[in-house]
């Protein structure tokens, strides 16, 4: 007999002979190492995300001169809000980060030279809704 | 024989007989499940409630509708001693709303409004990550093998 249910689900039952499988597939080692990711501009709005993030905490944008891009620390909004350039020392810029965790989306392209500096934690290495086959024991 | 400790102490030290017993009472897959939760609260709240409780609010956006009353806009979080504010209605102007010390409410500055008899107008797009389901300081017995 077998059943399905998602990642979540499974690791919120815990079932003893399922935990070990489960937590192999979201890499919770990796989901708890906070992450420093240095991404430079590929001369669009866009910059990625490699593993996807759970939580962004801080995101700054660097432009050594002659980048495209406007220096200064960002906040982080959802995808449905407006990207806004950084704008002065109390006057945050926004960028908006995909559903997925993938994406960070900027009003500005960033240039090749332009880097963004992104803290964040990362998710699971597996879509936590993703199904998963539940074999019984 | 047994021993009190948290449910965070017991998670801690992760005892092989223990960790599936823990691990349902945190719940760890509904927390690491990142949520995208849209309010329309009703005119006359300043509060929205979170539930699951946060343990980390990633974004907070308004958006004001005919008849609303909330400024739209990005938001930060503060803690419940913080000012609230309304977002100033620039670009580069985020609002402040605050999050109670227990991750269950957000709190703005002006009431919603439903707009005058409409459909709800002014709504709250929160973006958080979920807290532990037991809360971690609660007292977990482990009784000794």
């Amino acid at each position: 007999m077998s059943s399905n249910t998602t990642l979540a689900q499974g690791l919120d039952q815990a079932n003893p002979n399922r935990l070990c499988d489960i937590l192999q597939k979201l890499g919770l080692g990796t989901l708890l190492t906070p992450k420093t990711a240095h991404i430079h501009g590929d001369t669009t709005v866009y910059l990625p995300l490699d593993p996807p993030a759970l939580a962004v905490t801080s995101v700054r944008v660097v432009n050594p001169g002659a980048g495209t891009g406007v220096s200064g620390s960002y906040l982080v909004q959802d995808a449905g809000g407006t990207a806004v350039d950084w704008s002065g020392a109390n006057a945050p810029g926004f960028c908006l980060l995909s559903a997925d965790g993938t994406t960070l989306e900027f009003a500005t392209a960033l240039a090749l030279v332009d880097y963004a500096e992104v803290c964040y934690i990362p998710r699971t290495t597996t879509d936590i809704t993703e199904t998963f086959n539940f074999t019984s024991v | 024989m047994s021993s009190n400790t948290t449910l965070a102490q017991a998670l801690d030290q992760a005892n092989p007989n223990r960790i599936a017993d823990i691990l349902q009472k945190v719940k760890l897959g509904t927390m690491l499940t990142p949520r995208t939760t849209t309010f329309t609260p009703a005119s006359s709240q300043k509060d929205v409630t979170l539930d699951p409780p946060a343990l980390m609010i990633t974004s907070v956006r308004a958006t004001r509708g005919a008849g609303g009353s909330q400024v739209a806009g990005p938001y930060l979080v503060q803690d419940v001693g913080g000012t609230v504010r309304d977002n100033g209605g620039g670009a580069n102007t985020p609002g402040a709303c605050t999050l109670s010390a227990d991750g269950t409410t957000l709190t703005f500055n002006a009431n919603w409004s439903n707009g005058l008899g409409a459909a709800p107008t002014d709504t709250c797009i929160v973006c958080y990550v979920p807290r532990s389901y037991t809360d971690l300081t609660e007292t977990f017995n482990i009784t000794g093998e």
